[in-house]
């Protein structure tokens, strides 16, 4: 088991401080073990020099029974473990003996620590003449018990002093260390690059280098990527314009797409066909039909409200409001035909493009070359409240799964798009769920009843991608059922470029995901100028990469741009393919990245 | 306990000599040069140890501590007492004792005894020698020069008899000489090994454990 240097040193000090206590301990029992001996000799010496004087006028009147009873006198106090009477010749004359056994001393305490009791001894006269000597050994009894009562105070004494010592270790280990810890925390930030790395404000003298390194480090990574931002914006300006026209180009048109998609409003689309652009450059040359071309597009610029792209050679098409009408002029010798399509904002870009090339495929063959399109509302507005309200109180959603392999083909993950049914048993998709869903003020409750839907049946996959908002993210009781469903799956939560620049996402809430192992990422991502920002603090685990960043093929140099900043960053990129695109032209591309195969419904 | 190794072999450190010397004058040295050669004598029965010490350091004055030392109670080894050329009954009973005891006179035969000068009115030391254990003893005293048994010593009346290293253990422990130690054998090694720093040769310091 690895330990941290905190801990490490606590332990440390612990031994040490143990260490110290116990050999504390030993050395005052032991002195206090000496001292009793000491006492015990003394006292011993005292009464053995103190009974032979006293005993002098019984052995010189030759009353050995007064003696006797003398020395018996003595012994019968209880303080003495043996008493000798010896002859002039070391012969024992008399003996009196009692055996130590205090109960209040454990027998391994007593084994671990004996004490000896001297013998002292004094002679016997009488007068001039010897009359032998007296041995006297003090019960060493009383000195056991006392010795044991030292010892268990000294040892609980000893225990408290460690935990109070301990305890003001701990805190001064944990408080010396935090300078450390401060900088070990920024440092793994700046390491697993989730969140901004800020250095701490307070550091000592020894971790001034470290910090130096590491803001040296966050700079030349800022650096760096600033400098793959400036070449990404320069890309985009070049290949998001018509040669030709100078006009915004279809990837452009891919990004507005992808902008009105994660706003879920109605738009007009304006679409418009030059059908005769053939004939023109057979009989003019292609520099006399550029100048037309040219001349035609600045006019369409002149048309207020509305942002013109040139979809293709004969294709131009324009995003405006719903209120707008377009009236656009004849431009002989130009002949065109226009298909207005009203859309509500909640239809995927390849439906959008689909539509446009119906409407204008129509309007081609109307006899006034014009068409008009209206998105059927499947539901009128109040309805769809009612239907809203009614999957969000029974949790009655279904999902649609749309796989997210890698260039091999294996399956990284499944992101879950939630759909309803109406009541004549259509599906709503996510778009238009939500798109009503905003409308109504009901986006929270919506997601939060999808993801309860989530966790009330098991699923077979590891790995699950999510759609929230930011407003979701903020609410407990959301994020608590997230973290709930990140017990049981591999779980990332994203969120649409769009939602990200329009609502502040707390770092907080960033941080928590982190903390719960639940990673982040960005849906519908076109590099936008405000996200190319954001993204050296944000370090977002994944971004999905819209079709206008993808449109162009695994060749083009935007593409390639984008990957390499998402490699600097350690940001994984998801690309979104084209639904008419070559998926073995993707898999034998160099591009780094993971593959998502065009979303199908359930 | 202590043994005769080497009679002739006795020699104080010339060091000490000089010191003495130089301190208490030339008659002080040449006093223990004397004594030197006493420790040095031949093997003899006891009797003629008695009395050779007996009477060696009986020719040392008889000074009261407070007047000799300024302090009570003082107990001089033997060659302060002979640098010094004074001391009281309990120095003459010492100096008699290590003496008699480097010369091989077995310790169980002599005691230092407490008693009472009868004529004087006074406490009075002395020692005492027993040839056996219940014999009567002979008295060395400083009062007079001949060694008379104690029962003709009606001049003084005993009072209680100590074995000598005993009591001179006790005593130096109590002059602050011997700290921490706690058996009688390390504590008498201490006082040894003081002693033996005043000789240069002196193999009746030697111990014979038994």
């Amino acid at each position: 088991m690895k330990l941290s240097l905190t801990r490490r040193l606590q332990l440390s000090i612990a031994l040490l401080l143990a260490l110290a206590l116990l050999i504390n301990l030993q050395l005052q029992i032991r002195s206090t073990r000496s001292f009793l001996e000491a006492q015990l000799s003394s006292h011993a010496q005292d009464t053995a020099t103190s009974l032979a004087l006293s005993l002098s006028p019984a052995l010189a009147a030759n009353d050995e029974v007064t003696a006797e009873r003398m020395i018996a006198a003595v012994f019968d106090r209880g303080y003495y473990q043996r008493i000798l009477w010896l002859d002039v010749f070391g012969k024992e004359k008399r003996f009196w003996e009692s055996r130590p056994n205090p109960v209040a001393v454990p027998d391994w305490f007593a084994k671990i620590l004996p004490i000896k009791a001297p013998e002292s001894e004094a002679l016997l006269n009488a007068g001039w003449a010897q009359k032998g000597s007296l041995l006297v050994v003090s019960n060493i009894g009383y000195a056991q018990v006392a010795l044991w009562q030292s010892f268990v105070q000294w040892l609980l004494g000893s225990l408290f002093a460690f935990i109070a010592l301990m305890t003001l270790v701990v805190l001064t280990v944990r408080n010396s260390l935090a300078p450390l810890h401060r900088m070990a925390d920024a440092a793994n930030q700046f390491i697993r690059q989730k969140l901004p790395m800020q250095l701490p404000e307070k550091i000592v003298a020894e971790l001034e280098p470290l910090a130096l390194a590491l803001t040296r480090m966050s700079q030349q990574v800022v650096a760096q990527f600033n400098a793959q931002s400036e070449q990404i914006a320069d890309l985009f300006q070049r290949l998001h314009k018509d040669e030709v026209t100078q006009l915004p180009n279809r990837l452009a048109l891919l990004s507005a797409l992808t902008q009105r998609e994660q706003k879920s409003t109605p738009y007009k689309l304006i679409a418009m066909r030059v059908q005769n652009l053939k004939e023109i450059n057979a009989s003019g040359g292609f520099l006399q039909t550029n100048q037309l071309l040219q001349r035609f597009s600045d006019e369409l610029l002149t048309m207020r409200h509305m942002e013109w792209y040139r979809l293709s050679g004969s294709e131009w098409v324009a995003l405006c409001d719903t209120a707008t009408q377009a009236h656009i002029a004849q431009h002989a010798p130009l002949r065109f035909c226009v298909a207005e399509l009203s859309l509500d904002g909640s239809e995927t870009i390849s439906r959008c493009l689909a539509q446009i090339d119906e409407a204008l495929n129509e309007a081609a063959n109307a006899p006034t070359g014009k068409v008009s399109r209206q998105t059927h509302e499947t539901l009128s507005g109040e309805l769809w409240r009612s239907h809203l309200q009614r999957v969000i109180e029974h949790e009655s959603f279904l999902f649609a799964e749309a796989h997210v392999t890698d260039i091999s083909g294996e399956l990284r993950g499944v992101e879950l798009l939630p759909r309803t049914r109406a009541e004549d048993g259509l599906l709503h998709s996510a778009g238009a769920i939500f798109a009503q869903a905003t409308k109504w003020h009901l986006t929270t409750e919506v997601e939060h009843a999808a993801l309860r839907s989530i966790l009330s049946c098991p699923l077979p996959h590891k790995h699950i991608y999510l759609n929230v908002s930011v407003n979701s993210l903020t609410q407990a009781d959301y994020f608590a059922d997230l973290v709930t469903l990140a017990k049981s799956y591999s779980l990332a939560v994203e969120m649409s470029e769009r939602e990200l620049l329009t609502h502040v996402l707390p770092f907080k809430v960033l941080s928590e995901l982190r903390q719960n192992n639940i990673g982040f990422g960005l849906d519908g991502v076109t590099m936008s100028a405000d996200l190319l920002k954001l993204l050296p603090m944000l370090r977002p685990d994944y971004l999905k990469l819209s079709l206008s960043l993808t449109d162009a093929g695994p060749s083009s140099a935007l593409l390639n741009a984008v990957v390499k900043l998402g490699q600097s960053l350690e940001i994984e990129m998801i690309a979104t393919l084209p639904s008419e695109s070559d998926s073995s032209a993707w898999t034998n591309a160099s591009v780094k990245g993971l593959l998502l195969p065009p979303i199908e419904p359930a | 306990m202590w043994i005769l190794i080497a009679a002739n072999s006795v020699e104080l450190a010339p060091e000490l000599l000089a010191r003495i010397e130089k301190n208490h004058g030339k008659e002080a040295r040449e006093r223990l040069i004397d004594w030197q050669n006493l420790l040095a004598s031949d093997a003899q029965e006891d009797f003629m140890h008695l009395e050779k010490v007996n009477q060696f350091f009986n020719r040392v004055q008889f000074i009261d501590d407070i007047e000799h030392w300024k302090k009570t109670d003082y107990w001089a080894t033997p060659i302060e007492f002979l640098a010094t050329n004074g001391g009281d009954c309990e120095d003459f009973s010492i100096a008699k004792y290590l003496t008699l005891i480097a010369l091989g006179v077995p310790e169980q035969k002599l005691r230092i005894t407490y008693v009472k000068a009868l004529n004087l009115n006074q406490a009075h030391m002395v020692l005492t020698y027993f040839a056996t254990p219940d014999a009567e003893p002979l008295v060395l005293d400083n009062l007079m020069n001949e060694i008379r048994p104690a029962g003709q010593r009606t001049d003084l009346a005993p009072v209680y008899s100590f074995n000598g290293s005993d009591l001179w253990l006790a005593k130096e422990r109590s002059q602050g000489q011997l700290v921490g130690k706690s058996d009688r054998l390390s504590l008498w090694k201490d006082v040894m090994q003081r002693l033996a720093k005043d000789f240069k040769k002196a193999p009746f310091l030697k111990e014979n454990e038994q």
